[in-house]
């Protein structure tokens, strides 16, 4: 039942003042978010938030190295946002992405012998049960991805993507009558490593967490309320040192997989390859994403970066090929993530003939994430780079799931 | 061949570029410990892939564990996707060797491995102190030498040897592109399979609100009276116009019957006197609305007749007028009840369930064949009710047919050197839809068939056994020890103080066992 008890944790909630941080830990910087909860408008008010440069040392490949360096970090990240908006700020939330969180759609069919109304104690063994099953599903994908028997994971999240009773859709199945149910959810996982160590920063830096939310499913959960309920989709977040894809139908996660490329992988070639520091380069590479170089300089980062491109490209397609059970792609593609910026992603991603050898339904389009449809959102400033969606959607699906119910 | 050490630090690009760096055409690399590589299988995928686009042969060797493993399962994979070219496959084969040699160490069961242990004999204390000097001592030497050499020619010429040795069954995932074709025939070779097609009626019945909306009401009626001041008589018409004008109102009237109003006479001559002819005309505005009614006195004029020809003067006021609106079919209206229609009989599509037969999901194609609506565009109705016949047509297959086209095809999917294993057999067939490079009309489909099993390395015992034959134990032992997919090995003598092989085939028993 400790995998239930989870799920039931998950649900309880503390007091707590309106203001939270949200902290997305990347391999080569933090993001925090700064919001406040407006309960009399049911709004979201981003604050600000701050970007601190991380050493690749501290954090890479999604596991944690050194633990003091990103308190550092992240106190100074604190600070700085403490000076602009002097507010008491005890609470926190967290973002987590592959390969740390894994998420996979389960469905569990459960037929009755009698009709009778489903009190809490059946309603908890159905869902025990069919958080069982995601489990067992997940340690078989581990295991054909890396020959991990039993994976010391965590459930952090689990989203329904339908339930039904008798064939008819319920929103929750304790109090229902019938013989035959069904239910869907996305489960997600985190690394329990991962999440002892986040603890263990909160911890050190006097911060209580109030939920740990994969990025994925916050990304989606916005996408579902600007646009359909039944989304399918793919979103491809790619980070500093890791490309994530998750594979949506029907409004939930099927499954995530990630492989090693990512943003930063360009910088580093284009700080060896000219001789500048990593910062240099990481802003040469912004400056190019916004069509800000000569048309000569431009040529040069473009070079580097096109070879670069050709493994990530490689390892996209490897990626897609991994996803047994899928038997077309929903072509709509929905970039996030500090790599997304760069207009060659664009450019390879659909024109390149990679899809052809991947099933898609029709050719794949790139679809834009609006946050400006989130009416329960209140900007203080625009979004500037597609990395800083992230954190903040990790912050608007806290609230909206779960940062009402604080009293 | 050139060697790279692979530390744990570097990133999946610091490593494809080393490789590529080297500029070599074979590589060997030495992957630390907990390598990135060995994060998931996608990683080592990518390095292989790019390294042999570039033609670039890699060894990868390692004492990570599961890396092991990794690699072994990555090589073979690489293997499978290989043309068979003769020349390059017998080169891979020497790599893969190597690599198994270098990094495979077979996990030997401690309970399995036969523990030699010596018969327990009981020998008695025997005084040899009596043969001090005894003339018999030579004859008694010689009886035991002669005794204790047949006695090892005995056992030696019928020492048997038992070789069992486990391999492991492999998760085996293939999946195949194939069309799906109503109208060919099952070829394995050319990868088509015969299906079905499945055709369904559906009628559905969709209802929406209208959203139009048209003028009702009442027109306005009353009498204006002409006045005929020419010659000539004047005839109007049902329907002729009268309008009223004045500053920027505009009302047109019509008359409710035909009149006929006569031309002025003349009364007296020298001068010539004309009394005008006048008609009381009933008539009724144009439209509805309160908006047309007038009042008494008011002018008014034929239409086309200046008033020095015809005047014309409203003498029972005309009034009565109203206006509302009242719900009816717009264009939207019969477009969206036609989409919603349409919609849900594709969302709510079921196949009907035919033993045996498996319809191919995301093959049906819907056709519209009737569309009835309660109304068209304009009648004012406050609902409209759609009676949508569909035709469904799509693909299916029988499943039995299925599993014997993925038997038939096995032979090619399986690599080389395997069989299936048990007689699990998992089939999963699933549309690749409609891209550039795939097709899918109602009469085909490309399909992907996914293949789940067990697959065994086949093993020719015979070959086994001449390989070991004479070999002693430590040789038999590195013999098994390459053989692939072995997990562990018994070799069992039935004289334990002997442990080589007999030279003897038939005396030498190897059987293989599978987990």
């Amino acid at each position: 039942m400790e995998i239930f008890k989870n799920l039931q944790n998950l649900l309880k909630f503390k007091n707590s003042s309106p203001y939270f941080y949200t902290i997305d830990i990347g391999s080569d910087s933090i993001k925090v978010v700064l919001s406040e909860i407006k309960k009399e408008d049911f709004t979201l008010k981003i604050i600000d938030s701050i970007k601190i440069a991380q050493d690749e040392n501290a954090f890479h490949n999604g596991k944690i190295l050194d633990e003091a360096s990103i308190v550092g970090s992240l106190k100074e990240a604190f600070k700085n946002l403490n000076l602009k908006h002097p507010l008491k700020v005890t609470n926190c939330v967290f973002s987590v992405s592959a390969p740390n969180s894994r998420t996979i759609m389960s469905t569990l069919k459960v037929s009755r012998s009698s009709k009778a109304v489903i009190n809490e104690e059946e309603h908890s063994e159905i869902m025990h049960k069919l958080l069982d099953t995601a489990y067992s599903s997940l340690s078989q994908f581990i295991y054909e991805e890396n020959l991990q028997e039993s994976p010391t994971v965590e459930m952090i999240d689990a989203q329904p993507v339908f339930i039904t009773c008798d064939g008819r859709p319920v929103l929750d199945l304790e109090g229902e009558e019938g013989s035959e149910v069904e239910l869907c959810y996305s489960v997600s996982f985190a690394e329990s490593k991962f999440l002892e160590s986040i603890s263990d920063i909160s911890k050190k830096l006097g911060l209580e967490i109030l939920s740990i939310i994969p990025a994925s499913v916050a990304i989606l959960n916005s996408l579902k309320k600007g646009k359909k309920e039944k989304l399918d989709g793919v979103i491809l977040n790619i980070g500093a040192s890791s490309t994530e894809a998750v594979v949506c139908f029907g409004g939930g996660i099927y499954l995530n997989k990630s492989l090693s490329i990512g943003g930063a992988d360009i910088t580093k070639a284009l700080s060896k390859q000219l001789k500048v520091p990593y910062i240099n380069a990481e802003k040469i590479k912004r400056l190019y994403s916004l069509g800000k170089l000569s048309d000569k300089d431009s040529a040069i980062v473009q070079k580097v970066i096109l070879n670069i491109l050709n493994y990530w490209l490689a390892g996209v397609e490897e990626l897609f090929k991994n996803f047994s059970g899928v038997k077309a792609f929903a072509p709509e593609f929905y970039l996030v993530g500090g790599g997304s910026d760069l207009p060659d992603i664009k450019e390879q991603l659909f024109e390149e003939p990679w899809t052809k050898s991947i099933p898609f339904k029709s050719n794949p389009e790139f679809k834009k994430i609006d946050v400006t449809k989130l009416k329960e959102l209140e900007l203080t400033e625009d979004i500037k780079a597609s990395e800083d969606l992230i954190p903040l959607l990790t912050a608007y699906h806290y609230f909206m799931s779960k940062g009402m119910k604080h009293e | 061949m050139n060697s790279l050490e692979i530390n744990n630090k570097m990133t999946l690009v610091e490593i494809i570029n080393s490789v590529i760096e080297l500029g070599s055409s074979r590589a060997t690399l030495n992957i630390e410990e907990d390598s990135l590589l060995f994060e998931n299988k996608i990683n080592l995928n990518i390095l292989v892939k790019i390294a042999k686009d570039r033609n670039i042969s890699l060894e990868l060797k390692t004492s990570d564990s599961l890396g092991k493993k990794m690699v072994r399962d990555v090589t073979m994979e690489n293997d499978e996707s290989e043309e068979l070219n003769i020349d390059r496959y017998l080169d891979q084969e020497i790599a893969e060797l190597h690599i198994s040699k270098t990094t495979f160490k077979p996990e030997v069961s401690n309970k399995k491995m036969p523990s030699i242990e010596l018969p327990r004999i009981s020998i008695p204390s025997l005084d040899f102190s009596f043969l001090k000097g005894n003339k018999f001592l030579p004859i008694f030497l010689g009886f035991w030498i002669v005794v204790l050499f047949g006695s090892f020619f005995y056992l030696n010429s019928t020492l048997k040897a038992d070789v069992e040795i486990f391999v492991q069954a492999e998760r085996f995932v293939k999946s195949l592109e194939v069309r799906l074709s109503t109208i060919k025939s099952t070829d394995v070779d050319n990868k088509v399979f015969k299906g079905e097609a499945y055709i369904q009626t559906i009628t559905i019945i969709e209802e929406v609100e209208t959203t139009g909306k048209i003028d009702s009401g009442k027109k306005a009626t009353g009498q204006v009276t002409l006045t005929n001041k020419t010659d000539s008589e004047i005839v109007l018409k049902k329907g002729a116009k009268i309008e009223y004008k004045s500053g920027s109102k505009d009302l047109v009237y019509l008359t409710t019957s035909e009149y006929t109003i006569g031309a002025r006479k003349v009364e007296s001559t020298s001068p010539n006197v004309y009394v005008n002819t006048t008609k009381v005309i009933d008539v009724e505005a144009f439209d509805f609305g309160s908006g047309f009614n007038l009042d008494l006195s008011k002018e008014v004029l034929l239409d086309g007749k200046s008033s020095d020809l015809v005047s014309g003067l409203v003498t029972k006021a005309i009034s009565g007028g109203s206006k509302s609106d009242i719900k009816a079919v717009s264009s939207d209206d019969i477009k969206k009840v036609y989409e919603v229609a349409l919609s849900r009989t594709r969302d709510s599509f079921k196949p009907f369930e035919e033993p045996g037969k498996v319809f191919l999901k995301g093959s049906e194609q819907f056709t519209v064949s009737k569309a009835e609506y309660t109304g068209k565009a304009g009648d004012a109705l406050d609902k409209l009710k759609l009676t949508l016949t569909v035709d469904v047509r799509g693909l299916k297959y029988d499943k039995k047919d299925a599993e014997n086209f993925v038997k038939a095809s096995m032979k090619s999917i399986l690599p080389k050197g395997f069989e299936v294993y048990g007689k699990d057999l998992e089939i999963e067939i699933n549309l690749l839809g409609k891209t550039n490079s795939s097709t899918l009309t109602v009469d085909e489909g490309d399909v992907q068939v996914t293949v789940k099993t067990y697959k065994i390395p086949v093993l020719d015992t015979n070959e086994i056994k001449s390989m070991l034959l004479g070999k002693k134990f430590s040789d038999a032992e590195e013999v098994i020890k390459n053989i692939p997919n072995i997990i562990s090995y018994n070799i069992l003598f039935n004289y334990p103080l002997f442990t080589s092989i007999p030279s003897n085939p038939e005396r030498v028993n190897v059987t293989i066992s599978k987990k």
